[in-house]
């Protein structure tokens, strides 16, 4: 629904796309069953499993919920299909030592386990957006 | 132990790996074996059949094996930012070996203890940090504190007056 | 940390003065709402372990609203750390020695009894009328939305708008209207009475 106050935002967030005068951008990504606030340069740390992309791969993140910039912002519902958010594989480890220990007392019952979680490191190379389209009624 | 009792540290990287290109962090690796002992035939088996394999693989590490009579096997990894990790491997299968090898491979030398942040950032702000200032109402200039007319109480549900008093000015206009 | 980062973490943790009418105001409601603004809730930033509340000034304390039944049940406790001194009072009573009593006690009750409380409730200052300290209202910067509508009374209405209201009937002229001021009128009877019998 177009209000005087709404009229007019796609163009002047298009005029900026179109002459990159937007500056750095930051977005939101869902990446590892989390959500993520991030920039250019950034080091993200993902729960992951080890099939992930090889170290020194550049991957692409599919799902961004939120892209903005000093003067605008735009919410995806849910997510947003004109953001390119690339990464590289940085590092993949594993966690430090979890312990995780079962106890009942009195009853002979203990149980101890070590765990060490996969993880990797992506560093976000860039966030880049194409120009909006107004969906107007 | 509780999370305060463990060391804990900030993502970080060495000299900001992944900005421009990345650089396998691993600069050498020693295999450190025995020629007789039953602890190190897995040891044998992988310098003998997987070993240059990964070195090819890995031109940017420089990879040793290392002859330590009557002593358990182990694999000594050493990190661009100055770390070593040793991993003992005595009675490990060389597919086994493998699987540490790449984990010596993937990983930074930092070491494995618990990140306090799973993000770190450069610039934590780019629309500006909020300040009790940030989308605050603003007041002319001869406003002085307290002004009740502004700040009444909202009426969230109407009252039984203001629902007579929308009644009678639906009948009024009804008749007009 | 470095002098830019240093000034904006002073910006962005500076502490303001509110200010709150606590005119025909449920003490309890109201105390549920002053709670945020000390604990720092209003916040987007707000952590348990940052102190981030603000100062909060109210104003009219002794003409805070309560129902009829909760002025006269209500009870405070306080002992007098002496043998026997055990005393209980009710909230007229209360409110009658001190008139800040009764919100100070809820907003103490209901912020987070942890050891941050006191440090709060230094920063709660409360007035039972609008005589505040004229450097205290220099600091503040912005007011509280009450949390009841504050109802109109008779007086509130013009005197025009009072006489032109539609009358269904109209008192007879002998009729004598009782305006709630007989007790006032009898203790000026009794005071003649008093100087007339001195001057006897």
């Amino acid at each position: 629904m177009v209000t005087p106050s709404t009229h007019g935002v796609a163009d002047r967030i298009n005029e900026q796309i179109s002459q990159n005068s937007h500056g750095r951008l930051f977005a939101v990504i869902y990446i590892g069953g989390h959500q993520f606030k991030v920039t250019t340069e950034d080091l993200l740390l993902i729960r992951t499993n080890r099939r992930f992309p090889d170290v020194g791969d550049r991957i692409c993140i599919e799902k961004v919920l939120l892209v903005g910039g000093k003067d605008f912002t735009m919410v995806g519902r849910p997510l947003l299909n004109n953001v390119r958010v690339e990464a590289t594989v940085v590092e993949k480890t594993l966690s430090h030592r979890k312990i995780w220990f079962y106890f009942i007392r009195r009853k002979g019952v203990k149980k101890l386990k070590l765990i060490q979680d996969f993880l990797t490191v992506i560093r976000i190379n860039s966030i880049e957006v194409s120009e909006v389209e107004d969906d107007v009624d | 132990m509780t999370n305060r009792g463990i060391p804990s540290a900030f993502l970080r990287t060495t000299l900001h790996n992944g900005i421009g290109r990345y650089v396998c962090q691993l600069q050498r690796l020693t295999i450190k074996f025995c020629k007789e002992q039953k602890q190190s035939r897995g040891v044998r088996d992988f310098i003998e059949n997987g070993l240059v394999d990964f070195a090819k693989n890995n031109p940017s590490v420089a990879v040793y094996a290392q002859v330590k009579r009557h002593r358990s096997p182990a694999l000594v990894a050493e990190y661009l930012n100055g770390k070593t990790h040793i991993i003992p491997v005595a009675e490990k299968e060389a597919a086994e070996l493998l699987e540490w090898l790449d984990f010596l491979r993937t990983r930074s030398g930092e070491d494995l203890i618990r990140m306090r942040k799973s993000q770190h950032t450069f610039s934590p702000s780019i629309q500006g940090a909020w300040t009790p200032v940030t989308n605050k109402q603003v007041f002319p200039p001869d406003f002085t504190f307290p002004n009740n007319e502004l700040f009444q109480a909202h009426k969230f549900t109407e009252s039984a007056t203001d629902i007579l008093q929308r009644l009678a000015r639906k009948s009024t206009s009804k008749t007009d | 940390m470095h002098d830019r980062r240093r000034v904006l973490q002073w910006a962005t943790f500076a502490r303001s003065w509110w200010i709150f009418d606590a005119n025909h105001q449920c003490p309890f409601q109201s105390a549920n709402r002053l709670c945020l603004f000390l604990e720092g809730k209003h916040k987007p930033i707000y952590h348990p372990l940052s102190d981030c509340g603000d100062h909060v000034i109210v104003i009219n304390t002794k003409h805070i609203a309560m129902p009829d039944r909760f002025w006269r049940a209500w009870r405070h406790f306080h002992h007098t750390q002496y043998a026997g001194g055990f005393q209980v009072q009710r909230a007229w009573q209360v409110h009658r020695e001190d008139p800040t009593k009764i919100l100070k006690k809820q907003i103490y009750s209901t912020l987070t009894g942890n050891l941050l409380r006191k440090g709060l409730m230094a920063r709660l200052h409360l007035f039972p009328e609008e005589d505040v300290p004229e450097g205290m209202l220099r600091n503040v910067s912005n007011q509280i939305r009450q949390v009841m509508p504050v109802p109109k009374t008779l007086e509130d209405y013009p005197i025009e708008e009072r006489e032109s209201f539609p009358r269904v009937f109209e008192w007879p002229e002998e009729y004598v209207v009782k305006d709630g001021k007989e007790f006032e009128r009898q203790k000026e009877y009794l005071d003649e009475d008093l100087s007339l019998s001195k001057l006897q």
